[in-house]
């Protein structure tokens, strides 16, 4: 291998990195501390964000092997299906796209709340329906952040976070703390944990993004672990700093305290830096959020697993318009319906106990491979072994329940929420797999011209 | 099946998807501006091939050569990669399954996949 051939290679895994890590940082997640806030502080804090952190860096080991063994599939539907079969993994890919929906609510009220810093007249509505008008025109138009670009952004976005962090925490005497380490007790700090996991989620976006069958061998699966070993660091440094700096009665109603933190402790400047963050932020997470979840909507329209009407595609552009249109018209409902119903906490929470659960289900899905298809080509193995994958998968799950069951005014309505759309997804996946393999849809009549249909 | 054989049948699959393409009118619209070179990889056998789509047609068959600069990378077994050519199944399905393995970006995958739905669904 060439100098310049090894240079290129090392750009490429570079590029995943950022794109690993350039996922995981969205406004929702800057908004997810002031409930991680409410469940527990200080070093307790400290501990539950590292914590989820080296759980998602262990469980991405197992995404990388399962990743190696379906290089370039849409990786929840296609690992599930696999390990599980049609059913369970339907339902679980009809759960991450009400996770979509939810967390396009939280992003585009938290987007919201950063812009109004520039423009304090800016109402919700005008606020919301511009993140998510502007990401679904891009969608529209074909747009896709270049991926150098979304790696100078990730590195803006961890530069200027750490050194807020590091500024404020160096800046002034902290303020005083009062308050016990725990404030909802010990299920409260276990719960912290299953929030933190929020923090990190979308790192395993990157697994569908490898540019050839060789990037599966290690660069893919080791991009992971790296970029969340940096996560770790960053959301590790903020918390210590939002802890020391800002008072946990306005961190716990703050949907954006990075800025309040660069406000109160770096000055304008860093509050300008923060804003900024939020907008990297949102433009790459939530067009990549939009983008992937309409692409599936519209693969598992071709694939009647639902309905045939998203399947339609652009005669000239050949992008899944009704797909992305669908979409984005949900995702600004959902994210109407948390406004009037002020429902961001709750929101997040589910989304946050989602995702844990189907972290536990990719680790369950690579020990359970391991032993249905022990032959199968893997081009990468996680060096844990398999009762090691199976009690992180146990207590990935552990943490979502936690976070479920946690001591909060608004319970009902969070495990309300949670149970509402695992009912939901599964009734969808039940009624898409039987009409699909119903023996009159065994040879489908063919469908309208799609590139025409009306 | 020898290596020949097989590398001789995804030559024919591919040079009937070649003719098919070309004699669409709509994918002129479809292909406008969108110039590609695509390798096409037996994963169980030592047989790679090229599509080059140039000026909305599909220009050219090839032998794929090691070392190009390609965008865009079509990989499964054997009979996968011919089914998919000759319209026998469904790319989508395959690639959600996992059969058949796509590396290009989401805009490229979704154009490819709507090449085949226009041709054959």
């Amino acid at each position: 291998m060439g100098p310049s051939r090894s240079r290129s290679s090392r750009l490429e895994w570079l590029e995943y990195v950022s794109a690993s890590i350039g996922m995981a940082f969205a406004c929702s997640g800057f908004a997810m501390f002031g409930q991680l806030f409410a469940f527990a502080t200080g070093w307790v804090l400290l501990a539950a964000v590292v914590t989820a952190g080296v759980f998602c860096g262990a469980l991405s080991l197992s995404i990388g092997e399962l990743a190696s063994m379906y290089p370039s599939a849409p990786g929840v539907r296609t690992y599930l299906k696999a390990a599980f079969g049609d059913h369970f993994s339907l339902a679980v890919t009809f759960a991450m796209l009400c996770v979509v929906l939810l967390f396009a609510g939280v992003e585009s009220f938290a987007f919201h709340a950063a812009l109004r810093q520039l423009f304090p007249s800016l109402s919700p509505m005008a606020g919301m329906t511009l993140a998510i008008a502007t990401v679904a025109g891009l969608n529209l138009a074909g747009f896709e952040v270049p991926r150098k670009a979304q790696l100078v952004l990730a590195g803006l976005i961890v530069a200027l976070l750490v050194a807020v962090s590091l500024l404020s925490l160096g800046a002034a005497t902290p303020a005083a703390h009062v308050e016990a380490a725990a404030p909802a007790g010990a299920t409260g700090a276990v719960a912290a944990v299953g929030g933190a996991v929020f923090l990190y989620t979308g790192f395993e976006w990157v697994t569908p993004l490898g540019r050839s069958p060789q990037a599966y061998r290690a660069r893919i699966p080791w991009s992971m672990p790296v970029a969340l070993s940096v996560l770790t660091v960053v959301f590790g440094l903020l918390t210590v700093a939002l802890w020391r700096c800002v008072p946990g009665s306005i961190l716990r109603d703050s949907l954006t305290p990075h800025i309040v933190l660069g406000e109160r402790w770096a000055g304008r400047g860093a509050q300008l830096a923060m804003i900024a963050v939020s907008l990297f932020a949102t433009l790459t997470t939530f067009n990549a959020g939009l983008m992937g979840g309409s692409r599936l909507l519209y693969i598992l329209a071709r694939d009647r697993r639902f309905f045939s009407w998203a399947a339609h595609l652009s005669p000239r552009t050949g992008n899944p318009t009704r797909a992305v249109m669908a979409i984005a018209g949900a995702c600004w409902l959902a994210a109407i319906a948390e406004w009037y119903l002020n429902a961001y906490s709750q929101a997040a929470t589910i989304c946050a106990a989602l995702y844990a659960a189907v972290y536990a289900c990719f680790g369950l899905a690579s020990a359970a491979l391991r032993r249905t298809r022990p032959s199968a080509r893997r081009s990468y193995r996680t060096p844990l072994p398999v009762p090691v994958q199976l009690a992180l998968a146990g207590m990935m799950g552990l943490f979502g329940l936690a976070l479920l069951a946690a001591p909060r005014v608004d319970a009902a309505a969070v495990r309300g929420g949670f149970a509402l759309i695992i009912a939901a997804s599964s009734a969808l996946a039940f009624v898409f797999v039987r009409r699909a393999t119903a023996p009159h849809a065994q040879a489908p009549a063919p469908l309208q011209n799609p590139l025409e249909a009306r | 099946m020898s290596t020949i054989d097989r590398r001789e049948a995804l030559t024919h699959a591919l040079s009937l998807f070649k003719a098919k393409v070309n004699q669409h009118p709509r994918l002129r619209t479809l292909l406008q501006g969108w110039d590609r070179d695509i390798v096409i990889e037996c994963d169980d056998a030592d047989v790679s091939q090229a599509l080059h789509v140039r000026r909305s047609l599909v220009a050219d068959v090839s032998e794929a050569t090691s070392g190009a600069d390609v965008t865009i990378t079509m990989r499964g077994s054997h009979s996968v990669l011919v089914d998919v050519f000759e319209g026998r199944r469904s790319p989508a399905t395959l690639f959600l399954d996992g059969d058949l393995q796509v590396f290009a970006s989401d805009k490229d995958q979704v154009k490819l996949d709507a090449i085949a739905l226009l041709l054959w669904d």
